[in-house]
């Protein structure tokens, strides 16, 4: 069985929607792997943290989107993380991703997806893809939820087979977000804004006002 | 470029980020200029609770080095971020800063480049000049971070420049000099 290890990169923790998605394709390898979830907004950097992924077969890594990159934490885990690896003899786990991020498009994720790519070079990681996946916070509740669900699971059984096959395998970048027009987008999204202010008794001025 | 307010935000601390950031001070010794530097302050990571949006608009729940650095970035003409690159990416002291300048934008979005952004909470004509440094940079790094910095500029609501790319031992000041003079257009 592989040792797999589930990474939340959000600070949100178990709140956050990447845990919903790493649950979804955790799920799925039940009883097929064995699984251990890390979190990197919670874990002192140890070296019980990083040995764990060094002795792992595939990392899987769910993360938002934070100003067009990764978040801060997580760049630390990957420079704290190529430090410690550098001095192991090379096992190449594979590394596939999950990235979420909240505005529509998946396209906005495409340059954090590269730095993650990179990291993988850098690191010794066998970089295998992943998920981009727009309006993370919307998806759920969408349309489009069984498509997501359907694409975790395909990337799963990636996760689970890989050494079972022989070939060489293509890095896939499966990618997804809500289906719908930018103008519905945005009056949804403004309009959950407006009410989680007017629960607190202030108006769309109100929360557009400067406070500098 | 007189009195042109100029926030440089730095996460210098090794001898290679000191000589860099002595450069862009030199370069910049004409403009008003306020260096912060990000390992002297006490930065928080941002946890994502969007408090900043609906309970207190343009407030952050911590207080720490921020609250000294975000008067100066409201106010700039010109920011430059002096980083560390890292797998074409912002170094990790740096990026603790900018996650929470998240502060910096409304809850509402517009539309950029065919692209759901946020609006701007203080918009101001600024211009975003990033110089990265390393030992040793090497072009898909460079490529990464170009693309990055451009949708940076849209977050800070700036006219994007060309990045500067310092690998060791390089003529900083040439370099620094014409990242100047392309500020100046
Ligand atoms: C500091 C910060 C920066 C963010 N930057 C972006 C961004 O650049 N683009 C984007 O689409 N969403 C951005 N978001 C939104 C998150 O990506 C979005 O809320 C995501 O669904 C959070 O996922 P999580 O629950 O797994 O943490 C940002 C959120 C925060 C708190």
């Amino acid at each position: 069985m592989k040792k797999v290890i589930f990474l939340n990169g959000s600070p949100k923790r178990k709140r956050a929607v990447s845990e919903k998605f790493l649950k979804i394709a955790e799920d799925c390898l039940e009883g097929q792997i064995r699984g251990e979830k890390l979190y990197i907004y919670e874990s002192e950097f140890s070296d019980g943290f990083f040995e764990s992924i060094y002795e792992a077969d595939a990392v899987v890594m769910a993360l938002p989107l934070y100003i067009d990159c990764l978040p801060a934490r997580v760049l630390e885990f990957m420079t704290e993380s190529k430090e410690y690896l550098k001095n192991r003899e090379l096992r190449r786990p594979e590394l596939y991703f999950i990235i979420n991020c909240g505005f529509l498009e998946y396209s906005q994720n495409d340059t954090a997806i590269k730095i993650i790519e990179k990291y993988a070079e850098k690191t010794g990681f066998d970089y295998r893809g992943g998920i981009s996946i727009g309006s993370g916070a919307m998806i759920l509740q969408s349309r489009k939820k069984e498509a997501l669900e359907k694409v975790l699971q395909e990337m799963a059984q990636e996760v689970k087979a890989f050494y079972d096959t022989e070939e060489m395998q293509e890095t896939t970048v499966r990618k997804i977000n809500v289906d719908m027009p930018r103008f519905l987008f945005k009056a949804k999204a403004d309009k959950l804004w407006v009410e989680a202010g007017a629960k607190k008794g202030l108006d769309k001025k109100a929360l557009k006002a400067k406070y500098y | 470029m007189d009195k042109i307010k100029t926030i440089i935000i730095s996460d210098a601390h090794d001898m290679e980020g000191r000589l860099v950031e002595k450069g862009l001070q030199d370069i910049f010794s004409k403009a008003e200029v306020t260096l912060f530097n990000c390992s002297d302050l006490k930065i928080e990571y941002c946890i994502g609770c969007f408090s900043c949006r609906y309970k207190t608009p343009g407030k952050c729940i911590h207080n720490d080095g921020m609250v000294d650095i975000l008067p100066h970035l409201v106010a700039s003409d010109v920011i430059v971020l002096l980083t560390r690159m890292e797998y074409g990416c912002y170094s990790p002291l740096i990026k603790r800063m900018l996650d929470r300048t998240i502060t910096f934008e409304t809850p509402f979005l517009r539309t950029v480049n065919g692209e759901t952004h946020l609006e701007p909470r203080y918009p101001k004509k600024r211009k975003l000049l990033t110089v990265a440094y390393d030992e040793n940079i090497d072009s898909e790094e460079a490529v990464i971070f170009t693309h990055l910095t451009k949708r940076n500029a849209v977050n800070f609501d700036a006219e994007w420049r060309r990045p500067v790319f310092i690998n060791e031992g390089e003529d900083i000041e040439k370099k620094l000099r014409r990242a100047y003079g392309d500020l100046l257009k």
